[in-house]
């Protein structure tokens, strides 16, 4: 009964920290292929192929985020530790909750760069327009992603920061 | 997608926001976990009318 529970518990620690590594890194290669797709003089085909991508990682991502919150949950519950019992978890949890903001701030601005590439494929008369409505709103999105990423390290660091291993007996941050 | 999220935000924060309050209630003030309670209740509190209208708009559209 101990072993599964241990196993249990080591599992889902290790699905937790690698679904938030995936998280970064994804996030990371969105932020490379953006460049090109707001690029107005790159060639439309290229952009559009990097959009699709984009828009297939955003959807991972987005899983991603949402199922961390679940995994989270079910680790607090493994371990015996009430949401908002210690101070590092109370930390995290409002990272978190900055977030869920930095996200809703971000879903409108998700679908421009394909919604107008498509547009532009197929002939649309307002080049320049949609160009600039892309370039506009993967600018505004900018701030936002740095903040995600500031955040989840600053998680990270918090979590790795208070590992238990089998000498320590007390968390760093209690 | 757009469904998931929504609903993702207002459950999310429900859960979140009244797990930090009912802590905030047994365990006395604690400002993180009061940051926690506004930022999670008020996060559900946004995202609830746009997930009714969502809702509505799909019924609509069923309906015709």
């Amino acid at each position: 009964m101990n072993d599964t529970h241990s196993l249990a518990e080591f599992t889902l620690r290790g699905v937790h920290a690698f679904t938030i590594a995936a998280w970064l890194l994804f996030d990371f290669i969105v932020y490379w292929l953006h460049f090109k797709v707001k690029d107005a003089r790159a060639d439309l085909h290229e952009r559009l192929e990097r959009a699709h991508i984009m828009h297939g990682i955003d959807t991972v991502v987005a899983y991603i985020f949402i199922g961390t919150l679940p995994i989270g949950i079910a680790l607090a519950w493994l371990t015996n530790t009430p949401l908002f019992s210690t101070e590092w978890l109370n930390w995290k949890h409002l990272m978190y909750g900055l977030i869920i903001v930095a996200a809703i701030v971000l879903i409108p601005v998700s679908g421009t760069a394909l919604r107008n590439l498509e547009a532009m494929k197929k002939g649309a008369p307002n080049v320049d327009e949609l160009n600039r409505q892309i370039e506009r709103d993967m600018n505004r999105a900018m701030p936002w992603v740095f903040l995600i990423w500031t955040l989840i390290i600053a998680m990270t660091l918090i979590s790795v920061l208070n590992i238990k291993c089998p000498h320590c007996h007390q968390l760093i941050f209690g | 997608m757009v469904w998931l999220l929504w609903i993702f935000v207002v459950g999310g924060g429900l859960l979140m926001g009244g797990a930090s309050a009912l802590s905030l209630v047994n365990r006395g003030f604690d400002l993180v976990v009061a940051a926690n309670a506004l930022l999670y209740l008020g996060t559900a509190a946004y995202g609830a009318p746009r997930l009714l209208r969502l809702v509505s708009n799909t019924v609509r559209k069923e309906a015709r």
